[in-house]
């Protein structure tokens, strides 16, 4: 008994050892400060993590087709100034929801024609639109500003007894949602396919221009998505709120062992990434140290985590 | 009358610089398996992969049960017109197991719920393997990890599991044993006796008498003849796909009437990777290593140029002891080493021909770590002169060059640093007839000047006709030498087969 269960266990470590990490990590800081692991903190783990989580579902479908997608911050911001905006004018709040998906599906399309038709370098397509949506944001809000409806931050915070629920069971969604499409649908599928090869993708018939153009549209819509939420939890337009929120998501898909050569990473991983980052930035607040710090932990957590995971490769290899 | 399944009307296709097809018109029966035979380059790949949908041709149009159609990509063929293929290269995705490569086309055929259910494509896949007499092979498995038979023989599988019409194999048995070779053969005459039509490519011409029906023979991208019945026969195919009489000797250059005595490279113990070898190098010779496939021979070259880590080797230049640690000590040595992978080891696909040629001159044309471009023109112009060289102009991508223009600039890109020792890995591969010639004398004029040359061969007349000295390998060792008349077609092939 004991050995088939520390196999399972291997084989599942070996899959998902983000998991591990983030147990460890738990339990360092755990014994640094005792009140780390309640309830309530862990709440608030979840509640910081939620729009990362979003944004990076959309950074790991990319970059699992050996892409990049830097417009995600940008976008985010361009998204709370035009729905800060929208609201100041009074419209309706399922009008802004639609316009506002709009936007990303209509970045996404951009960013996806100018790769896979005219075959310009993903990070150079979307570093430039990044510039163009920093530009339209600080045109339109050059300042922070704006009011967001009440009504749209308690439908996504959906208090339950002064708790926020809402983000949490997003969270859940959001994971495995992203997990299924990812590991259990075709184009989920595909997409692992393409980044691995698009020689062999493309002698096996599969329409390799056309799935990357899905990609980053679907990456453009669940940014939006993204930043409707994170709208309602910084409670303001802001034209620059965004960029950290895309290096984040970096981060997270890095440190979940998804490789930039491409089809190879799974999403759990970016999801345990996620948390740890959350983590970090939670607990470094609660024992009051100094934020920039996290910048720090993190830089050295995303080097040692890529070495480990080439390390990982290699070891596997040599079986 | 047989049917036919597909035919093809006057395809050409053309790559940049190259005209690959040209009027290719053939026609695919059903019942029938047709064989297509042509050297490397003959454009035999490119053919299959514009009937199976990779590549649109640029001209031409393909006919399947006498209508037209027109597929763009290689699923549609599969699917709409049951073309199935099993390409040349491995198309399995290296990162996904067995199973999953062996459905990703008609994944959705395994929905349950709305999610891809692998319990039934296990399932599947298993009873299916098991029909086709294909076991042992772990489906679990990620591709990256099968061994090169058991990826052809998985994409074999694939393609039956799609009931084919039209069953395309390009080279498909270069990996297999012969069991496996058997197993793919019953199959083959399995689905034409059920009136299926076979397209079979493969370099064993062995194996292409014993099953063909009809011979395509392929040449320079032309269609030479199609063989049928009784005229399927070995020499007449050999003269076909080449062209020429492979027997005579004048298309290759005489050989040196006296070998210096004096020792240029000596080798002694080279060993690692499988191989065991000593010997040396005279001046002004051209020293062959052959054998069958895989005895080692690249081994030998990428290991006395230190791109292979060896285990142990001490090496002798004009009789004085040098160390070589990596390609940069062989090269100021004086050897250097010409790999047979050109594109991917010898070229720089985004430079220019002109910067192609120069990288190896900036030591003698700088001052100060600056280059003098003078100096350098001077250095290229000089090269592309005395290695004829064609190029549209010295600023077009070396992609653009031809193959045997692309090995030109190889070669003589270091000729300028007047090596000692030359090593090149089949020089001639993929290179047309007159190009061939024109390597064989380059590399003649080489050995004239002093320089010891020291070639793999692959091809049986050029191990007869070009070396002065042939030492064969196998498994790693050198089993025999041959020098000057005892270099006979005879003796060379009772070495590859050990009879000594």
């Amino acid at each position: 008994m004991p050995l088939s269960v520390l196999f399972h266990m291997r084989k599942f470590l070996s899959s998902y050892y983000m998991f591990a990490v983030l147990i460890i990590v738990w339990g360092v800081f755990a014994i640094i400060s005792p009140s780390f692991l309640t309830v309530s903190n862990m709440y608030r783990v979840m509640l910081f993590s939620t729009p990362l989580l979003i944004v990076s579902l959309a950074q790991n479908i990319v970059i699992l087709t050996k892409g990049f997608d830097l417009t995600i911050g940008s976008l985010v911001s361009l998204i709370t100034v035009i729905s800060s905006l929208l609201m100041d004018m009074k419209w309706p709040l399922i009008i802004i929801i639609l316009i506002v998906l709009m936007i990303g599906v209509l970045v996404g399309t951009f960013n996806g024609v100018c790769i896979s038709k005219f075959g310009v370098t993903p990070f150079i397509v979307t570093l430039g639109t990044m510039f163009m949506l920093d530009g339209i944001s600080l045109f339109i809000r050059p300042q922070p500003g704006g009011d967001i409806y009440p009504d749209f931050i308690n439908g996504v915070m959906l208090y339950v007894s002064g708790i926020p629920m809402g983000p949490m069971l997003m969270f859940v969604i959001v994971a495995i949602l992203g997990t299924l499409f990812l590991e259990r649908r075709c184009t989920g599928r595909l997409i692992y396919a393409v980044g691995c090869s698009e020689e062999k993708s493309i002698l096996r018939g599969i329409s390799v221009g056309q799935l990357l153009l899905m990609v980053y549209v679907l990456s453009g819509l669940l940014t939006a998505i993204g930043g409707l939420i994170y709208t309602a939890y910084v409670q303001v337009g802001d034209p620059n709120i965004g960029a950290p929120l895309l290096f984040a998501s970096i981060t997270a898909v890095f440190l979940g062992g998804t490789s930039a050569a491409g089809g190879v990473g799974r999403f759990p991983n970016t999801c345990a990434a996620v948390l740890l980052l959350g983590s970090i930035t939670t607990f470094l607040f609660q024992i009051q140290v100094i934020a920039w710090y996290k910048y720090i932990i993190n830089g050295v957590l995303l080097v040692a985590s890529a070495a480990f995971s080439k390390f990982m490769i290699e070891a596997k290899g040599r079986l | 009358m047989v049917e036919v399944y597909l035919s093809t009307e006057g395809i050409v296709k053309t790559f940049p610089g190259v005209k690959a097809l040209d009027n290719v018109s053939i026609e695919l029966k059903m019942g029938r398996i047709t064989a297509l035979v042509g050297e490397n380059g003959a454009g035999k790949s490119t053919l299959v992969k514009i009937i199976s949908g990779v590549y649109q041709s640029d001209k031409g149009r393909i006919f399947v049960r006498g209508k037209e159609v027109n597929y763009r990509n290689s699923k549609e063929a599969l699917l709409e017109h049951k073309i199935a293929c099993v390409h040349q290269e491995n198309t399995l995705i290296p990162e996904m197991t067995v199973v999953e490569n062996f459905f990703l086309e008609i994944e959705n055929r395994f929905y349950k719920w709305g999610l891809l259910s692998y319990p039934a494509m296990k399932k599947e896949l298993k009873s299916f393997l098991k029909d086709i007499n294909i076991n042992n092979i772990d489906i679990d498995l990620k591709a990256k990890y099968l061994k090169p038979n058991e990826i052809k023989l998985i994409e074999f599988a694939k393609s039956l599991y799609y009931n084919p019409n039209l069953l395309i194999l390009d080279e498909v048995t270069a990996p297999l044993a012969e069991d496996e070779v058997k197993l793919v053969f019953n199959h083959m005459e399995h689905l034409k006796n059920s009136g299926k039509a076979v397209l079979f490519i493969s370099h064993r011409l062995a194996e292409i008498l014993r099953i063909s029906d009809e011979v395509i023979i392929l040449r320079e991208g032309k269609v030479i003849k199609s063989l049928t019945g009784k005229e399927i026969e070995r020499d007449q195919i050999i003269s076909m796909m080449i062209g020429v009489d492979i027997k005579s000797h004048e298309y290759f250059p005489p050989k040196a009437t006296k070998v210096s005595d004096k020792k240029i490279l000596e080798i002694r113990n080279l060993k690692g990777n499988g191989v065991d070898v000593s010997f040396e190098v005279f001046e002004g010779e051209i020293l062959a290593l052959a054998g069958l496939g895989g005895q080692g021979m690249s081994q030998v070259l990428r290991m006395i140029y230190g791109i292979l880590p060896r285990e142990y080797g001490e090496f002798y230049l004009n009789g004085k002891r040098v160390k070589i640690r990596n390609p940069r000590d062989a090269i100021r040595c004086g050897i250097i080493y010409v790999s047979e992978n050109r594109e991917l080891e010898e070229l720089f696909p985004n430079l220019s021909v002109k910067e192609n040629i120069s990288i190896p001159l900036f030591d003698r044309c700088n001052k100060a770590g600056v280059i003098i471009g003078s100096k350098l023109s001077k250095y290229v112009k000089d090269i592309i002169k005395s290695f004829s060289i064609k190029a549209p102009s010295l600023d077009v991508p070396i992609t653009q060059l031809s193959g045997g223009n692309k090995q030109k600039v190889i070669i003589g890109r270091y000729i300028c640093k007047e090596p000692k020792v030359l090593l090149l890995a089949n020089p001639t591969e993929g290179l047309d007839i007159a190009t061939k010639i024109e390597v064989y004398k380059i590399l003649r004029n080489l050995a004239n000047r002093g320089i010891g040359v020291v070639v793999l061969l692959s091809e049986l007349s050029e191990v007869v006709n070009l070396p002065d000295r042939v030492l064969i390998m196998h498994s790693g060792r050198i089993i025999k030498e041959l020098k000057k008349n005892e270099i006979t077609e005879e003796n060379i092939l009772r070495g590859y087969f050990k009879e000594l």
